[in-house]
């Protein structure tokens, strides 16, 4: 009978129903990573944003975020083995590290030549070490994972040491820097030496190898390649992603739809366009940028509470805009009683909405973002495609001489290093010292104290506070502390706008700023509360559905 | 334009309505005169003409007797002539004369004569003589009243008529007639003539209603004959629900269907369960519309529906293999008829729609006292007390804004236009309908029209071979705001933003331009259509008797477009000259889809007799392919954003996208029946289905059953029984598929799941300075090869009932449904590095029973006839390998084995912290105070390590959440009340839940969402607050209001209600018109009706909220109606 229906079928005027049917839009697995064009679009896809990870400015002192109280698990200690974040983090950079195992594993089978299978060889492997590295400065031990795992042999994975995977890091990093170009002046921008150099200088010194970390980043300032930007503002915008200071970032564009959406800039934006200004910078990151005299605001006759932005490091005002200053095209006075403002993009006053007269929605800190924002996020609707940037040269020469200071190696080129920074900042060379305060200092301990600042004021907003919070040991103090923000319009004191001028805050040698008598005192206002546990949080925990899988994952301490 | 529409309608029927009365009317012509007989013999004609035509001649004699002569003019032959001679005597004599020169012969009928050419012109000549009678009488049913409607026809021929509203019919026919009557629910009857003239003819109730013919896979069968759960909705049940989509109109309807709802936007549908959910992919039925699968349940305009049936147990569905797990309804529309004349019906009905309940929300002043409560002073009392004052002199700086009211409108209308014509004789039948409905929304920019064409025709071409041809088409218009956020937004927006400054602009409403009105008037339309073009051909071969082979080709074409345009606008800022930027972009994205369907069916049914025993056969080979390809273009940067149109926008700012599938399935089919005597009743199915989805080693799935009846009542010792009339017991056990894949991570893999795939997107890279995309891919998720079906096994016991003679009929059935190999997803560790891979490893048990009776009779001039149904089911986790499935409803929902399917997750809770104390003593969630939801701190610490939990930790996390028991519906019930009286008529249809575990949705009982939102007025003076009395708190059902804290309203039993409800669906109540002014209308039936729909509910919720709509959509809307139905 099956017979004669077939024939029936086949017969009829259409055939029987194809049932091998295969994907119609994409190719199957096997079949991939056969060329050399299949594993550039396989090796490409580890540059995709999500495997980058930089930390969020709000778990640190540097910001706060008014939605949901503004807790997040990091600075309300709440950080659990179910938390998202820390399984985002593992499950994501885990997922970069499988897809770069298939790529190594199909190199020595597929069509290509041996240098360009090398070329892939050490790129690929670099990023996979730049996954782990994420990995092991937030986890600790970790997983280590090197070929493609199968169903059976995955529940059969241990953690890892520390100190074995930072080795790993290490030797995948020193085959890679053999290998991979100085620079690439023709095709894609992908990994160069500079950027893996620069990954082993962060890890190492993340992983207190101070050596190795000193080592590595003279290697990229030996490579001559990069310099800084003479213009420490405009460095972080989109025009200049190509600037010779950066060595590694992930481009954004508004074109192909890779950017910061519409939330994460109306989170930063003013009011008065369109945003909400819910990520504010705190006070304590106001109050650390030093005085044009080099001098902390406790110590310098030069700060005037009542103007804060007057004579302090130029780079107070490109990191946090200065009241009354023209930003975003229009005037920023989060002042109460300034019921209008001026509009440059309208060209007439209007109702400013930063103004907490207005709005109770207005800066809670008084304060609002500035470094790298630009007009056109707002013009190209509320979308950032300003450059996620991994690694620059300013970075290196902070770790350069971090490195050099906690090996007490202390010479003319760790200062070097500092006030290069240092000057362009003030937009002098840094032989020109009459006009920046030079760092002149041979002194350890005050050194260490600079270098926390200066990292702190130089690298705002990038992502790595955090991380310096943590290998530095001082989140249970930068994070056990009370926020202050402004007083609501009711009881806020004009005359002590927007600071008042009888109690200052208190900085100590880590660079951390105390407002608690102020706020004690009734001239702000508590915003938060931040609690750190120091007892678990230097680590992120594993993720509880991992250890409910594999019963051979151990778990860090406390959590 | 609708009432163009309608006139347009109304001229068309109306012109159809005369063709039709011509015809008939000539139709008749033939049969006009009658008188006594006199035999022809006996009759003298005087006929004396020579040299004339036959007309001529013919025309003598019709003046010359009492006989009218009919003929064909195309039968003269003007040219020839004849000479006749007649003295008188023998008439029939010179007929056969004229009839044999002429080349004709006559046929008498009563006193006329028809004249017909005859060339054979044989030597005997006959003249064939008919006697035609008058008939009247009147057609009574089993109390003697008159029978509206029936069917009289005179056997093997098209002449026939219908009774008039008193049962009373008139008709002409031969003496020797035999008339058949028919009538459905009575017993068909055949009557000679004779030489009556009067023919009253009793109609008797058809002893069993079991002869009912249910539609089944593949077929048909008796009703008493099933041995399997179905049950079966008449095309009539479901029109008269009144709804637009056939999956509303089931709910309560059948027995273990539950149908669920979450709004009454316009072409808003809903979700349909046979038996409960048996797996963690797709649980929606099957769906097979005359014969052939579609996804289209909701694309049939209902007044095309003949009935639908619900195969509910493995026995019944098994037939449909891989796709049968989550049940199977069976479609069928109606087709002319066979024998009856033409029939033209035109309805209309136009309605009213206003929601059933809305949410209250406390108006601008409370809002800001309310405020007060959690930041003390920020509203000083001087600005409250005198804020109306303020908006009287300044609205702009201190508005007033009932946001509901600004954006929506009391009430909605909605219409529908359905007209059919049908018609059909021996050998065509044909049946074609046209509706046109359309519905819109309580606010503006959303409504729905549809648009429905069928054309069903039978053609038998001769005794062997017959076909059919069906022509269906669809088309949809949505129309949609752009803005999504219309509904949620109208209702909570507090009072104190202003919709539309003084001066008729966009106002900046929240300080951050959050405004609703002006979103939603500013931001533009989606335009949608959708549009379906179905066809099945098939030729029906009956070589032998008994015998049927058939073969089917279906197409089914499906294109789509949608239309997204998203406009800015400009919103002013008080006071301010100019706009507020709110950042946004025109942007134009239009979708294009395309699907093609094509099934092929050939079956072989057999059936034959053998004595007492019956055996029938079915085999059969179907197989299926689609073809979808989707199209996505878009643009943004319009200049002018009157022009939808791609090449209007910026061609830097451009995407586009697109991407398709392919899917094959092959099947061989058959079905084995066996009865002894309509006694014992056996049945075997099978099903071998092939999917493109699994890989070729798996690809064949088997799904056989088996199903028994004993039908009691016909063993002797059961005997005459009164009161139970009728007793079958029924048993089913077999086994069906679910290859329907979702809990998809890709679109490839709802097709390809055994594939592992590599998925492409861009990845951004610096060239020179400039920004460059180029290719990337990976393979993301892990495939596990060798995958196979999921099946169901299902036991069903059951039993039919008649009692009191048949006027109650009942059933009841009880199974057990198994589902083994569940495709869901396996956890695998994520330092893997893949998505998690589906596998077949759940296995989930639901067990349940259905029931259902229905009453029919009459008390004097009423007859009524009530129906119920109730049915319950529960599904449990046998095994999802030790895994929590918390991937229902973000988390809230679990499934963990031994317990019930998709149970609420969260704390348990023991009122509110009243007191500081309590608190510092109690464990508490986040930064919990007195006024705070008091969970309960679940032992979680083992202490004396036994394994065993004993003791609390102190603090309420995650580890504190235990399941809260079921979240789907139990004890569904539905049913009907229907009465007629005279001319009138009655009907009420129910549908309700009788158990439910319903959670109230942080957005129905949380103050100031979203830090600014506005309090629902149940909250206010009826939560925890400091400045209450320790009574007030101790009464207060709400926790203390606080700002942007979710502590209260985590998932907990705190906030589980009943979601028990009892739903009047209908109310009809329509009017006939009596017979005489009927035919003075010139109309067969015209009736009037009124309909209320969804208007009475009995609930426990909240008041202002409708128990069946979900906290965020359109509200359920009750709707009056006002309708005609004419049939010509």
């Amino acid at each position: 009978m099956k017979k004669i229906l077939i024939t029936i079928c086949s017969l009829s005027i259409f055939a029987c129903a194809e049932l091998d049917t295969n994907p119609t839009q994409s190719v199957g697995s096997a079949a991939f990573y056969s060329n050399e064009q299949e594993l550039r679009i396989a090796a490409n896809d580890l540059y995709q944003q999500f495997l980058w990870k930089t930390s969020d400015i709000t778990w640190t002192d540097d910001a706060w975020h008014r939605q949901s109280g503004g807790v997040t698990p990091i600075t309300d200690a709440s950080i659990n083995s179910e938390t998202g974040l820390s399984s985002g983090y593992w499950t994501d950079l885990y997922k970069g590290i499988a897809r770069a195992n298939v790529i190594l594993e199909n190199l020595e089978g597929a069509d290509v030549a041996a240098d360009v299978a090398t070329q892939f060889e050490a790129e690929v492997r670099f990023l996979r070490a730049y996954y782990y590295s994420v990995l092991v400065s937030h986890f600790g031990n970790v997983p280590l994972i090197t070929t493609t795992l199968d169903l059976n042999s995955a529940f059969e994975v241990e953690r890892e040491a520390v100190g074995v995977v930072k080795q790993f890091i290490y030797d995948e990093l020193d085959f890679a820097s053999g290998v991979l170009p100085v620079t690439i002046s023709n095709g894609i921008k992908t990994a160069t030496k500079g950027a893996v150099y620069g990954i082993k200088a962060r890890i190492a010194l993340y992983m207190g190898d101070y050596a190795l970390a000193r080592d590595a980043a003279k290697a990229v300032m030996d490579l001559g390649e990069y310099d800084l930007h003479e213009d420490y503002g405009s460095l972080f915008y989109k025009a200049n992603g190509t600037d010779n200071e950066i060595i590694l970032s992930i481009p954004r564009s508004v074109q192909f739809e890779v950017v910061d959406g519409s939330t994460y800039v109306r989170q930063r934006i003013l009011r008065n366009r369109g945003g909400w200004t819910s990520t504010a910078p705190s006070w304590s990151i106001v109050d650390i940028h030093e005085c044009t005299d080099g001098l902390t605001i406790d110590q310098s006759p030069l700060y005037d509470p009542h103007d804060p932005f007057a004579n302090r490091d130029p780079r107070l005002s490109e990191n946090v805009v200065p009241h009354g200053s023209q930003f975003l095209s229009t005037i920023y006075q989060p002042h109460v009683d300034s019921l209008q403002t001026f509009s440059f993009a309208t060209n007439g006053r209007i109702k400013n909405n930063d103004s907490r007269g207005n709005t109770p929605w207005a800066s809670w800190t008084g304060m609002a973002m500035k470094k790298g924002i630009e007009e056109h996020w707002i013009e190209n609707t509320n979308q950032s495609e300003n450059d996620k940037i991994i690694l620059r040269y300013a970075d290196i020469l902070l770790m350069y001489a971090e490195a050099k200071i906690e090996l007490d190696d202390i010479d003319n080129s760790v200062l070097d290093a500092i006030n290069q920074i240092r000057a362009r900042a003030y937009k002098v060379d840094v032989a020109d010292v009459a006009n920046y305060p030079e760092i002149t200092t041979t002194d350890q301990a005050e050194l260490r104290t600079a270098l926390r600042r200066e990292r702190r004021v130089e690298l705002f907003n990038e992502g790595l506070r955090y991380m310096d919070l943590i290998r530095w040991r001082i989140a249970e103090k930068a994070l056990n502390t009370q926020l202050p923000g402004m007083n609501n319009p009711d009881i806020l004191d004009r005359n002590q706008w927007p600071f008042n001028d009888q109690i200052l805050p208190t900085i100590d040698a880590d660079g951390l700023v105390d407002h608690s008598a102020i706020i004690a005192a009734g001239y702000a206002r508590e915003l938060e509360v931040y609690t750190f546990d120091a007892s678990r949080q230097y680590l992120w925990p594993v993720p509880a559905a991992e250890r409910n899988l594999n019963s051979l994952l151990d778990q860090n301490t406390n959590y | 334009m609708y009432l163009k529409l309608l006139k347009v309608l109304m001229f068309a029927s109306k012109q159809l309505f005369y063709v039709f009365l011509v015809q008939v009317f000539a139709m008749q012509l033939l049969l006009a005169t009658t008188s006594k007989s006199q035999k022809l013999e006996e009759i003298s004609v005087q006929l004396l003409v020579e040299n004339v035509s036959l007309q001529q001649v013919l025309d003598q004699i019709s003046q010359k007797t009492d006989f009218t002569i009919g003929y064909e003019t195309r039968l003269v032959n003007k040219d020839k002539k004849y000479t006749f001679v007649s003295k008188g005597d023998n008439f029939e004599q010179l007929l056969l004369e004229i009839a044999q020169k002429a080349e004709v012969k006559f046929k008498r009928i009563n006193n006329k004569l028809l004249v017909s050419k005859d060339p054979r012109n044989t030597t005997e000549k006959k003249i064939e003589e008919v006697v035609e009678v008058d008939i009247s009488g009147q057609i009574t049913d089993e109390n003697g009243e008159g029978l509206p409607g029936a069917s009289i026809i005179v056997k093997g021929t098209t002449n026939g008529t219908t009774s008039d509203l008193d049962g009373n019919y008139q008709l002409n026919t031969e003496t020797d007639a035999v008339l058949v009557i028919s009538f459905v629910g009575y017993k068909t009857q055949e009557v000679t003539v004779g030489n009556r003239s009067v023919l009253d003819v009793a109609m008797q109730l058809d002893a069993e209603q079991l002869e009912e013919i249910v539609v089944v896979g593949y077929g048909t069968q008796q009703k008493k004959d099933l041995t399997g759960a179905m049950s079966s909705v008449k095309g009539e049940e479901i029109t008269n629900r009144q709804t637009f989509q056939v999956s509303e109109a089931l709910q309560g309807a059948v027995a273990g269907v539950t149908v669920t709802r979450n709004s009454s936007a316009p072409g808003a549908t809903s979700q349909i369960r046979v038996r409960g959910i048996t797996t963690f992919n797709t649980n929606d039925p099957l769906v097979v519309i005359d014969g052939i699968a579609s996804d289209g349940i909701n694309d049939i305009n209902p007044e095309d529906i003949e009935s639908i049936t619900v195969l509910k147990d493995a026995a019944s569905a098994s037939i449909y293999g891989s796709r049968a797990a989550a049940g199977v309804i069976v479609v069928t529309t109606k087709r002319g008829p066979q024998s009856r004349s033409g029939q033209i019906n035109y309805s209309f009905d136009y309605g009213f729609n206003s929601p059933t309940e809305l949410p209250e929300y406390v108006d601008h002043i409370r809002y800001m006292e309310l405020w007060n409560e959690h930041t003390p002073g920020f509203y000083s009392d001087d600005f409250i007390s005198s804020y109306n004052s303020n908006n009287l002199q300044n609205p702009d700086q201190y508005p007033v804004t009932d946001w509901w009211d600004v954006i929506m409108t009391e009430s909605s209308t909605r219409q529908r236009h359905n007209l059919s014509f049908s018609n059909g004789n021996e050998n065509i039948q044909t049946r074609a309908s046209f509706s046109y409905m359309t519905e819109d929304a309580i606010h503006p920019f959303r409504d729905y029209e549809r648009i429905t064409a069928r054309v069903n025709n039978n053609i038998k071409i001769n005794k062997v071979l017959s076909g059919l041809f069906d022509v269906a088409y669809k088309r949809t218009n949505v129309n949609t705001p752009n803005y999504g956020g219309t509904v949620s937004n109208a209702r909570a927006f507090p009072g104190i933003y202003d919709n539309v400054r003084d001066d008729g602009l966009f106002a900046l409403g929240k300080s951050d331009g959050a405004n609703p009105y002006a979103s939603l008037y500013g931001q533009g339309k989606d335009k949608d259509a959708f549009n379906s073009i179905t066809a099945r051909i098939g030729f029906d071969l009956k070589p032998i008797e008994g015998m049927k082979i058939s073969a089917i080709l279906s197409p089914a074409f499906d294109f789509n477009k949608t239309k997204n345009f998203q406009n800015s606008y400009q919103q002013f800022d008080v006071g301010a000259d100019v706009p507020t930027s709110n950042g946004s972009r025109d942007k134009l994205s239009e979708v294009r889809t395309e699907q093609l369907i094509l099934t092929k069916q050939f079956l072989l049914d057999y059936g034959k007799s053998f004595g007492n025993h019956n055996l029938s056969v079915l085999m059969g080979y179907e197989d299926r392919f689609e073809d979808y390809e989707y199209l996505m273009a878009s643009r943004e940067g319009f200049d002018l954003n009157t022009l939808p149109y791609l090449s209007m926008g910026s061609e830097e700012l451009r995407d586009n996208n697109g991407w398709a599938y392919e899917y094959g399935l092959r099947s061989y089919l058959g079905r084995l029946k066996y009865d002894f005597n309509n006694k014992y009743l056996l049945q075997f199915n099978f099903r071998a289905d092939g999917s493109s989805r699994f890989a070729s080693n798996n690809r064949w799935g088997y799904f056989p059953s088996v199903s028994a009846g004993w039908v009691l009542s016909e063993e002797s010792f059961f005997g005459e029984n009164p009161t139970l009339s009728f007793l079958k017991l029924r048993a089913s056990y077999g086994s069906v598929g679910n290859e329907r894949v979702s809990g998809s991570n890709s679109d490839s893999f709802k097709w390809w799941p055994y594939q592992a795939l590599i998925d492409f997107r861009p990845s951004l890279f610096y060239n020179g300075n400039a920004v460059v995309s180029q290719t990337a891919g990976a393979q993301q998720t892990y495939a596990v090869r060798d995958i196979v079906w999921e099946s169901t096994t299902t036991l069903d016991v059951g039993a039919d009932f008649m009692f009191f003679n048949d006027k109650l009929t009942s059933s009841f059935d009880y199974f057990i449904k198994n589902t083994d190999d569940i495709l869901m997803v396996l956890d695998i560790p994520n330092y893997m590095g893949y998505v998690d891979p589906v596998t077949n490893v759940g296995e989930v048990r639901v067990k349940g029973w259905d029931f259902e009776a229905n009453w029919r009779d009459r008390i004097g001039e009423v007859s009524y006839s009530i129906g119920f149904n109730l049915s319950d089911t529960k599904s449990k986790v046998i095994d999802i390998k030790d895994r929590e499935d918390l991937t229902h409803d973000g988390g809230s929902k679990i499934s963990i084995e031994g317990r019930e399917m998709q149970e609420w997750f969260g704390f348990q809770s023991k009122g509110l912290f009243q007191t500081q104390d309590e608190v510092d003593n109690g464990a508490i969630f986040g930064n919990q105070g007195p006024g705070d939801v008091q969970y309960i701190d679940q032992l979680t610490v083992d202490t004396d390590n036994d394994g065993i939990p004993d003791q609390a930790d102190g603090v309420i996390n995650e580890e504190d959440k235990v399941p809260l028991g079921g979240t789907l519906p139990r004890y569904i019930y539905g049913g009907n009340i229907g009465a007629q009286y005279k001319g009138f008529d009655f009907g009420l249809v129910f549908q309700g839940v009788a158990k439910q575990n319903r959670r109230l949705e942080n957005i129905q009982v949380t103050p100031f969402r979203e830090g600014f939102k506005n309090v629902p007025s149940m909250i206010d003076n009826n939560y925890w607050s400091p400045n209450n009395t320790e009574a007030q708190n101790l009464a207060a059902q709400y926790p203390r209001i606080q700002l942007l804290d979710g502590d209260n309203y985590q998932v907990s039993d705190y906030w589980m209600i009943s979601g028990a409800y009892m739903r009047i669906k209908n109310i009809n109540f329509g009017y006939s018109i009596p017979a005489v002014l009927a035919e003075k209308l010139k109309v067969s039936k015209m009736r009037f009706y009124v309909s209320l729909k969804d208007f009475f509910t009995l609930n426990k919720y909240p008041t202002g909220w409708d128990p069946e709509v979900d906290a965020t959509s359109y509200p359920i809307t009750k709707t009056t109606m006002l309708g005609v139905n004419v049939t010509f």
